[in-house]
């Protein structure tokens, strides 16, 4: 577990050293601490984030280098991973890369008795609720996918901490929301360290793979980025 | 003066839309859950979009706007150069109606 600016700078220092061919295609999943909200790289910060609340619920708050919209990374109640490779090893069109990719995610689940769908552009769905969001950048050949799966969701603390004005949190839309997000304790009585073993399992199934941390260097560079970039308020509102 | 504008794309992502003009266009804000790669290409769509005549119409900014992502070799994803430019529009309209 990690803070947010952290593990947006791991995530970062992961794709540069693949880039430079010092680390092999890499698979990450981890999970934030303190809970976080993170947004997508076109958002406004102001617009998407009560940072008051944030800042008085010890939650924290981060611009990914992806698109996408913004997330709450509830510290128990979801897993993040990452993947990033060169471009070459993923299908050149987006919404295929993305689909390849989820369907790990769709096999992971369905190891825990959950049958999921992808739903394009970037979302894996259960009985048409939404279970997971995913959100891909390429950058000088290097494709990053990061996404989550819900574990369990608490949609009243959630819109607490996004930015709707708070007389539009109102039940109606709390129960629109819930209609519309499912997650893993729904549908199975699993762990949320059963579903890590899932998608662990359903992500290298047919792999040639290896268990490994970061190296020195990803460490070094990950401190910088996060020092220089993750941090800073000139990433974070920088829209 | 300043406008916004929010549009759900159906099927789609968020488009929103920040501008600030006189008669001219001095600054856009494309913002919103989409995906474009290169995501830098977004700068250089509101770039491209200042100066420009604040009363052109939705296809003049689609055109500039479509020739940027044409030159970038970029993917616009979950939303389209028609959207964005029907956002400016209406910001800019907004921008009016509040002034």
């Amino acid at each position: 577990m990690n803070s947010a600016a952290r593990n947006m700078a791991i995530d970062h220092a992961i794709m540069n050293s693949v880039r430079a061919g010092r680390s092999s295609p890499t698979i990450r999943f981890y999970r934030w601490k303190p809970s976080a909200v993170s947004i997508g790289c076109f958002q406004s910060m102001n617009d998407e984030v009560n940072v008051e609340r944030c800042g008085a619920a010890g939650v924290a708050y981060v611009r990914r280098l992806t698109g996408g919209g913004a997330v709450y990374h509830d510290i128990n109640g979801e897993i993040t991973y990452s993947i990033i490779g060169k471009e070459e090893l993923f299908p050149k069109n987006i919404i295929d890369s993305y689909k390849l990719i989820c369907n790990w995610i769709i096999e992971s689940l369905s190891r825990l008795g959950i049958k999921a769908e992808f739903a394009p552009i970037n979302d894996i769905v259960v009985a048409g609720k939404k279970i997971s969001g995913n959100a891909q950048t390429r950058r000088e050949g290097i494709l990053l996918q990061h996404g989550t799966v819900l574990y369990k969701v608490d949609v009243g603390e959630m819109f607490s901490l996004l930015n709707v004005a708070k007389e539009k949190i109102s039940d109606k839309m709390i129960k629109s929301a819930e209609e519309r997000v499912t997650s893993v304790s729904a549908h199975s009585d699993a762990s949320i360290e059963e579903l890590y073993a899932a998608l662990l399992s359903g992500f290298t199934e047919g792999k040639n793979f290896s268990y490994g941390s970061l190296s020195e260097e990803e460490k070094d560079e990950a401190e910088t980025l996060e020092r220089e970039i993750y941090s800073t308020y000139e990433w974070n509102f920088s829209r | 003066m300043h406008g916004e504008c929010k549009i759900k794309v159906p099927g789609g992502k968020m488009v929103s839309v920040k501008v600030d003009y006189n008669k001219k266009i001095l600054s856009v804000s494309i913002l919103g859950d989409f995906f474009l790669h290169p995501e830098g290409t977004v700068y250089k769509i509101e770039e491209s979009l200042k100066g420009m005549d604040a009363a052109s119409g939705k296809n003049e900014f689609a055109d500039r706007i479509a020739n940027v992502l044409k030159v970038q070799n970029a993917s616009l994803i979950g939303a389209d150069a028609n959207v964005i430019s029907s956002a400016i529009e209406k910001a800019i309209k907004d921008g009016m109606a509040s002034n």
